[in-house]
């Protein structure tokens, strides 16, 4: 998304006149990536469903202190990523219900045509689960999301070299898990 | 780019209800005005339940104010009547030990009878007593008459 675009989005919402005018553009424009995020760290759906509401009206209701100081994707991540954080304290056996759900889809899978690589992609998603939660996040972003280090530490407050090596720990544990249940 | 897990690729297990991306945006608006409506409302109430509070603890503050004035304006009146029942009985008692002073003379003098009580109680009276009694009875002329 380019800055002048951001900044458009941002100025929008901040005149009580076209506020929800830029919030849809906003919202219309970052939905996907951020639930998918959201989607990758919570498993289901209904709760990814329920924390993307909430990181988009946390953005409706503090558009006002964003200052620009940072680019909106980063900013809309850290709200998302808090979001996340905050339900998996609150929620302390989250875990077991993603577990559950990835049961199920290895469930659904069986019997079709690409059982195979739905079969090693369960895994791989499995391994994710079970890392640690700074790991996971670390992984999940710089993997899937496929941003840079920089942005990362922009949404986590973190160095890049803990970055690299919270990614690094989480590569040889995913690789260890698929080797043990080859 | 990250070219680690290669084979395992970048594809999502994960499934989506359709029309789901659709629909967001427009409900999550509508909650997100919902939630700033009550929000507001909750302020409101807040300021009208601080003014309130604020009320009661200046009442109060009146209240404790007030009332340990109204102790002090007791106790200082308890203290005074307690000051004024002594003197009151003080001089009751000084008034009944110069009555009796006065009077017990006079009655044991009309009610004796035989001349050794009434020696005795000659012998009881000081100097001055005497005096004033010899002068009441010069100057009384009707215990003359009676003698007579």
């Amino acid at each position: 998304m380019e800055e002048t675009t951001e900044a458009h989005m941002i100025s929008l919402m901040k005149d009580p006149v076209s506020r929800d005018k830029g919030f849809l553009q906003l919202m219309d424009s970052y939905k996907e990536p951020i639930y998918w995020h959201i989607r990758r760290l919570v498993v289901s759906h209904e709760d990814a469903e329920d924390i993307l509401q909430e990181t988009f009206i946390k953005v409706y209701r503090f558009s006002d202190s964003f200052k620009g100081e940072s680019r909106i994707f980063t900013w809309l991540y850290r709200i998302a990523t808090n979001e996340c954080t905050k339900h998996f304290r609150k929620n302390k056996r989250w875990i077991d219900k993603a577990v559950k759900i990835k049961e199920g889809m290895t469930g659904e899978w069986t019997g079709s045509d690409s059982e195979d690589g739905d079969a090693i992609l369960v895994k791989f998603q499995h391994a994710i689960l079970q890392l640690p939660e700074k790991q996971r996040i670390v992984f999940n972003m710089r993997y899937y999301d496929e941003l840079s280090y920089e942005d990362i530490g922009q949404i986590l407050d973190s160095s890049v070299n803990t970055l690299k090596t919270n990614y690094h720990y989480a590569s040889e544990k995913i690789k260890q898990y698929l080797i043990d249940h080859a | 780019m990250n070219t680690e897990f290669k084979e395992i690729g970048r594809k999502s297990t994960y499934k989506v209800p359709d029309g789901f991306f659709e629909k967001v945006s427009e409900k999550t608006l509508l909650m997100a005005k919902q939630r700033e409506q009550n929000h507001r409302n909750m302020i409101i109430t807040l300021r009208t339940f601080a003014a309130a509070a604020s009320l009661f603890a200046f009442a109060l503050i009146g209240y404790f104010i007030l009332k340990p004035e109204t102790k002090q304006i007791v106790q200082v009146k308890q203290t005074e009547v307690k000051q004024e029942i002594p003197k009151k009985a003080e001089i009751n008692e000084q008034k009944t030990f110069t009555e009796t002073t006065k009077v017990a003379p006079v009655k044991t003098i009309t009610k004796a009878t035989s001349p050794e009580e009434l020696t005795d109680i000659l012998a009881d009276l000081s100097d001055d007593e005497l005096l004033e009694m010899a002068a009441v009875y010069k100057s009384d002329p009707f215990i003359e008459e009676s003698q007579h």
